[in-house]
């Protein structure tokens, strides 16, 4: 049911909003305050001076997605991340430390040296999510949080480099490993309906791709030129016969 | 003097007056790089786009005035078409400069969609800019036009193109300069109708807010903008190929089969060789990036190997006197196969991989601008003002091209080096672990200072004797 209403509220998300990655791309970061569940006190720009970060967001009192987004993660990524860093950071006011911790151990995490978790200042928590296009609302009859799920890769300066909402094919996921590790990732934005030409379509479900109009119209000018040329040819020709 | 003079000594004067202005634009980039300067960011940029965007507008419109003049020899040049095409360039230029020192645009020459949405501090900008972009195109198109159907009022298409030497005819005769001009022509067409749509994509933008197919921008771009620079340089090769033996004391050119072949290829080819500006852009289809590679390969070779074997083969034994002009046209030849195997080099999607953003780019299309087509142009300049005054310049021969020749050479080899040793383009200070790209910069603006040196004088030789025939009875 709350899953339901979870991937209701995603595709509430103006189709452009979800697809367009570039709409977030190297947006800045605030260097949000935050208690990491060791009791030390932080910035999330202290936790990306030394690598990239995968940052997720979370709520320990969540009975819908957020355990199996995370569990989803853990597969898909692993628990040693080498050459970057992992960050869960609960935005919900009411956890405390202990619940953060609680979360950690539930999925497996009894290792502090491996993902870092840990608690937003509540007073920071809405930069955080405006900037992140990180979308929650409170339900207060379930008394629970309708929420994005989404990791998103920061690197060392604070931009916003990779953004995936969903559960998604892991091999998406290790697309923003290898962007938090500073290799060259392909990406290009997933055709939307906000561009008229196109150099070529994609076929979201397969796939494969074709040649678009926007390809054909740079046939445009050559043919132009050649067709332009016969005909001052020709009515040089015909005023000439006059 | 007739109005085609007096037209064309305006140009003259335009030119000469912006030249020195865009080359001291050049030296102050190269000394804010050597830390020599502390320029702002913004400032920076302001002036790469200055720079970039002055020195290809001002040395396509002399190459095309170059070839408007001579054309008269074999033609009936209409003076409107250029009439239009100078007040239009003005009105064009004005915009463009309100846009970057009033409006900020910094966006580079390449104007890389969608930076002229971003790349300013005044919103105005970006419409003064997109304005000033309409008003050069549509002048250049209407000169342009001017121009072919001259031709085509004397020569048929066919004829005009060599299509009867193809086929081994050797009457008609197609005279090489109305050849090359011809393919030239019917190569920049396109590119004005490339840069219209470009346009009308960035206008749609622009008032509606619809985002456009970056790739598609960027195809359209490069289509204009390489081709542009491509054909400006064919303009300087018409010129060579009709004044250059005379200056040898020799028969002109005659268009053999081979001839008609490599030009009649390049008009083709042309087209697609600007590809090799995508290598990066992953998402191209594949196929394109074989296109562009071979292109790249198919398009410069032929013209050059022609021009090169005529020049070299006219020199020889020719008892040529050097003075300015032929000085200025042979150098020019010999500096554009430099320039074109550089290119060459990094039009090879392996080498692109390494060089595409480093100053290697830099040092290969300076090499055949400033040390190629500027010098085709000079060259007419040069022969241009004698033509009208009588006067050769020959107090000025050993000065401005030692110090041209020399200046040039250094300051482009500033850039090879440091291109070879990864120093990268388009940023205006090099971080802490590029330090050679500080003192390169430093050898690259001094030589430059010699450039300088050199085209004040020849400014000031050519204006005097221009102003003359502009204001002639």
């Amino acid at each position: 049911m709350l899953a339901c209403s979870v991937f209701g509220l995603i595709s509430a998300i103006p189709l452009w909003a979800q697809l367009n990655e570039g709409h977030y791309y190297l947006r800045k970061i605030p260097d949000v305050r935050l208690v990491l569940a060791t009791g030390e006190q932080t910035t999330l720009y202290s936790l990306i001076r030394s690598h990239s970060i995968l940052l997720t967001l979370f709520s320990a009192r969540c009975g819908g997605l957020c355990s199996p987004y995370l569990l989803y993660l853990k597969q898909a990524i692993g628990t040693t991340p080498q050459g970057y860093a992992v960050v869960a950071l609960s935005f919900d006011p009411r956890d405390r430390l202990e619940d953060v911790r609680a979360t950690a151990q539930r999925l497996g995490f009894t290792d502090h040296s491996t993902w870092r978790w840990g608690l937003l200042l509540q007073e920071h928590v809405p930069r955080l999510l405006t900037a992140l296009g990180y979308s929650v609302h409170y339900d207060s009859t379930r008394r629970e949080f309708d929420h994005s799920i989404m990791l998103c890769v920061l690197d060392q300066r604070g931009n916003l480099l990779r953004r995936m909402e969903g559960f998604q094919d892991p091999v998406l996921v290790w697309d923003l490993v290898r962007e938090a590790r500073g290799e060259f990732v392909l990406s290009y934005p997933i055709p939307g309906t906000d561009v008229a030409l196109r150099c070529f379509e994609l076929d979201r479900e397969t796939g494969h791709w074709r040649l678009s109009w926007g390809m054909a119209l740079l046939l445009v000018p050559p043919i132009s030129s050649f067709a332009l040329a016969i005909t001052l040819q020709l009515l040089i020709g015909l005023r000439r016969r006059r | 003097m007739t109005a085609l003079d007096r037209l064309t000594a305006t140009w003259i004067i335009t030119v000469s007056v912006v030249f020195p202005i865009a080359i001291l634009f050049g030296i102050l980039m190269r000394l804010n790089q050597a830390n020599v300067l502390e320029l702002s960011s913004l400032t920076f940029y302001s002036l790469m786009t200055a720079h970039g965007l002055l020195m290809v507008g001002i040395w396509f419109v002399m190459s095309m005035a170059g070839v408007s003049y001579l054309l008269q020899r074999y033609v009936n040049v209409q003076v409107w078409p250029a009439t239009v095409g100078y007040v239009l360039t003005l009105v064009g230029v004005g915009l463009l400069l309100a846009a970057i020192f009033g409006g900020d645009l910094h966006t580079g020459w390449y104007f890389l969609y969608p930076l002229p949405f971003y790349a300013r501090t005044s919103e105005w900008a970006t419409l003064v800019f997109l304005l000033s972009l309409g008003s050069l195109g549509i002048g250049w198109f209407i000169w342009s036009l001017g121009l072919l159907v001259a031709i085509l009022r004397r020569y048929p298409l066919t004829q005009a193109l060599a299509w009867q030497h193809l086929l081994g005819k050797s009457t008609p005769e197609t005279p090489p300069f109305i050849l090359i001009t011809t393919t030239t022509l019917l190569g920049l067409i396109p590119a004005f109708i490339a840069a219209v749509i470009l346009l009308g994509l960035f206008l749609i933008q622009y008032a509606s807010g619809a985002t456009q197919d970056a790739l598609l921008m960027k195809n359209l771009t490069f289509f204009f903008g390489h081709t542009l620079v491509n054909e400006m340089l064919y303009f300087g090769i018409a010129t060579l190929y009709e004044l250059f033996p005379a200056l040898a004391g020799k028969q002109p050119y005659k268009t053999k089969p081979f001839v008609a072949l490599a030009w009649n290829l390049v008009l083709v080819v042309v087209w697609t060789a600007y590809f090799h500006h995508l290598y990066m852009d992953f998402v191209q289809p594949t196929v394109v990036q074989y296109i562009g590679q071979l292109a790249s390969w198919i398009a410069p070779i032929p013209a050059v190997a022609v021009t090169t074997f005529s020049v070299l083969g006219t020199v020889y034994r020719s008892g040529m006197k050097w003075w300015l002009a032929p000085t200025f046209f042979f150098a020019g030849v010999m500096f554009w196969i430099i320039g074109g195997l550089g290119a060459i080099l990094d039009a090879i999607v392996a080498n692109n991989f390494v060089l595409h953003n480093t100053l290697w780019v830099p040092a290969h299309f300076h090499t055949y601008n400033l040390l190629g087509n500027v010098l085709f142009s000079l060259g007419f300049i040069t022969w241009f003002v004698r033509e009208k005054s009588g006067d050769d310049g020959s107090r000025l021969y050993r000065p401005v091209t030692t110090l041209y020749l020399l200046g040039g050479v250094g300051f482009v080899l500033a850039f090879y080096i440091a291109g070879s040793l990864s120093v990268m383009r388009r940023v205006d200070k090099y971080p802490a672990f590029v330090s050679d790209g500080h003192l390169w910069a430093l050898v690259g603006g001094l030589f430059a200072l010699l450039v300088l040196a050199a085209v004040v004088p020849f400014v000031i030789y050519v204006l005097r004797r221009c102003w003359r025939v502009v204001f002639s009875a």
